[in-house]
């Protein structure tokens, strides 16, 4: 005979009913699918959102840099040096500063520098301002080095400070250097070409510097070529659209940027896209 | 074990699916508020370039005219910090640059928003003074030049004047219309007006018709307190003057009136019969007047040979306009004239080394005239923005 209390420890340590299992695994798969689900979702979402900063900010980069470059290309008036729908090729500003010093013989100038560097490289040039005429020479760097080197010990200022770096160019006249006099304006430039470049079958924006063989990179991806990841288009002061690189006034420039990685673009698996389109009035 | 501790299968669930979830919601957040970051702090760059511009835009038109013309070479002035109504600041420092003589100024703008996020965006331009004299000849109207002349140019601060190693840097700019003839210019030639060659008119560089005008030049206020007075000008023969009515004689050829001082104002000058007016050139001397400088018949004479070293300026609005009239003969001149308001003639067959701004200027006296650099780096009162000189400097 089975005691009461018996029955009832027994019934109390009894297992889980066929019907409470299904019933208890049913809802455990409905609930862990649907975790599972929201995790693939929101892995997707995530990698989708990262990408989308990703390109952003891609674009964004490449939209300063360029406009930066932009902006100061055609100081002095000089042209842009040549301009194409994919690509542009301008004088890029490396080092300013100001003449503070002249070599009593040679066509050497001491420089405060305010910025950058200074380079004498075959892709570099300088414009100095004419102080009195209102006017930029351009000249070629043949030569940059210390005020030991080149022989400008000095600034012509009160203090005789030393010049930071001392450059010397190439003087075909005498006209030349006339009107270069201590306080005139410096600027360096190099010979720089934006374009796109293929690398690891990806488009990237890079920078080519003179005649260089190679690109530079510089960011991206970018879409193809073909596309139109890098799209500029020129017009004039007035703004109307032209193909004259002395005309230029304003640049355009379209970049289309792609994500390094493919994503769920709905249901198809892509990269993701974004352009911006920046607009610079070169300064002159 | 009781019934209830069976019943909690679904709670592990439920913890484990919020954990995941609040995992993914940070994560979500962080990229959210990452690419507000980056965006914003692209937007707070773009404002502190628009600061630093706004601060260089409203120190060109707010020059600070007293304290910037106290700099000397190599000094720099700090204008500090100073606000915009969009919480944005901008920091000006002006540096002189220049050698001595003509003014550079260097003008670097910090600007900077709130925002750390933003940093500090650095734009650089330059302001530099107008030369009085960056032509060898330059008038507000009509430019007339005849009977046989030359123009050239020299650096008397490099060196005595060299024929065979003139420059050709004797340019001419007329605010109407140039005319040249029978004389040889080696320098540019700019009319605002027509350019028009006579018989015998060379000119060796850039022969420019239709250049765009410029701003007349500025009458200089006559001097307060009157016109020099009586013992500043040495009596002897032949010399009269009279410091009520301002005019200065100097007549006959014995007489030579030597002028010592730093500065003079007179209405008139006539220096006639041979006679000499004399400057030492050391130190420097000006010579203000307000109606006339009649030296047609006499000789100016500056023996220090340096024309910065004397200048004649005419001042105010004279009631009596009358024309200015120089004459290089048996002693070259070696002066700057500032008429801007007066018609000026160079009647000379001599040598003249110097400079003129004029209303009107005639040469018609054949004589030679060697333009001195010089004087283009005379400080000046003038002041420009310099073309071209913005930029935003590497790196910042």
């Amino acid at each position: 005979m089975i005691r009461p209390q018996a029955h009832l420890e027994r019934a109390s340590r009894r297992g889980f009913t066929v019907i409470e299992l299904l019933v208890s695994m049913v809802m455990g798969l409905l609930v862990l699918t649907s975790v599972v689900q929201m995790l693939i979702v929101q892995g997707r979402s995530y990698r989708k959102q990262r990408e989308i900063v990703d390109i952003r900010e891609t674009a964004r980069e490449a939209s300063a840099l360029l406009a930066w470059d932009l902006r100061q290309s055609a100081i002095g008036g000089s042209p842009l040096a040549a301009i194409g729908a994919n690509s542009i090729t301008i004088r890029s500003p490396r080092g300013m500063g100001t003449i503070c010093a002249k070599h009593p013989t040679l066509a050497r100038y001491g420089l405060w520098k305010s910025g950058g560097n200074i380079f004498a490289s075959a892709d570099d040039s300088a414009l100095v301002y004419q102080v009195g005429r209102d006017n930029w020479q351009a000249l070629k760097i043949t030569a940059v080095g210390t005020p030991a080197a080149m022989g400008v010990a000095s600034c012509a200022w009160p203090g005789a400070r030393p010049p930071d770096v001392v450059v010397e160019f190439a003087v075909a006249t005498k006209a030349d250097t006339t009107y270069l006099k201590v306080g005139a304006p410096f600027r360096n430039f190099r010979r720089v070409q934006y374009a796109e470049f293929q690398l690891n079958n990806r488009w990237w924006l890079g920078r080519k510097i003179g005649v260089a063989a190679s690109y530079e990179q510089l960011t991206g991806p970018l879409v193809a070529p073909a596309s139109n990841g890098l799209a500029f288009a020129y017009y004039d002061t007035l703004g109307a659209v032209t193909v004259n690189p002395a005309a230029v006034g304003t640049v355009a420039f379209t970049l289309r940027t792609e994500s390094y990685k493919s994503t769920y673009v709905g249901n198809t698996f892509a990269y993701q896209r974004d352009s911006l389109t920046t607009k610079v009035v070169l300064r002159r | 074990m009781s019934m209830l501790n069976r019943k909690g299968f679904v709670l592990p669930t439920v913890i484990f699916a919020l954990t995941i979830m609040s995992v993914i919601a940070v994560v979500t957040l962080t990229t959210a508020s990452d690419e507000r970051r980056t965006s914003r702090a692209s937007r707070e760059s773009t404002l502190a370039i628009y600061a630093a511009e706004a601060g260089l835009r409203q120190t060109y038109g707010a020059w600070p005219v007293v304290a910037a013309s106290a700099l000397t070479p190599g000094d720099s002035l700090d204008l500090g910090w100073q606000s915009l109504p969009n919480k944005a600041s901008f920091r000006v420092v002006i540096h002189r640059v220049d050698g001595g003589g003509l003014q550079q100024y260097a003008v670097i703008v910090q600007g900077r928003r709130t925002d750390p996020t933003a940093g500090i965006m650095t734009i650089a331009g330059a302001v530099g003074a107008v030369p009085t004299f960056r032509y060898a000849v330059s008038t507000d109207s009509a430019l007339y030049l005849n009977n046989g002349g030359l123009f050239d140019g020299y650096d008397s601060q490099r060196g005595a004047y060299v024929a065979a190693a003139a420059d050709s840097t004797a340019d001419l700019r007329s605010g109407v219309t140039l005319y040249v003839a029978q004389t040889l210019v080696k320098g540019d030639a700019l009319a605002v007006g027509a350019l028009t060659f006579g018989t015998g008119g060379v000119v060796t560089g850039t022969k420019s018709s239709g250049t765009p005008p410029v701003a007349l030049r500025d009458i200089i206020a006559c001097p307060v307190g009157g016109f020099t007075p009586t013992a500043k000008v040495p009596a002897g023969s032949g010399i009269t003057y009279n410091s009520v009515t301002g005019v200065l004689t100097v007549s006959g050829s014995g007489a030579t009136l030597t002028l010592t001082d730093t500065s003079y104002f007179f209405s008139s000058i006539v220096v006639t019969n041979n006679a000499k007016l004399v400057f030492p050139g050391v130190p420097r001397v000006n010579i203000v007047l307000r109606d006339s400088l009649n030296a047609s018949g006499g000789n100016v004479i500056n023996q220090s040979l340096s024309p910065p070293s004397v200048s004649f300026s005419s001042c105010g609005t004279s009631a009596t306009p009358a024309y200015w009239a120089l004459s290089s003969g048996a002693y070259a001149g070696y002066f700057s004239v500032y008429a801007p308001n007066h018609v000026v003639y160079e009647l000379g067959g001599g040598d003249f080394y110097g400079a003129i701004v004029a209303w009107i200027y005639y040469s018609t006296g054949g004589g030679r005239f060697h333009y001195d650099e010089a004087l283009a780096r005379q400080p000046s009162n003038r002041l420009e923005v310099q073309r071209g000189s913005w930029a935003q400097l590497p790196g910042s």
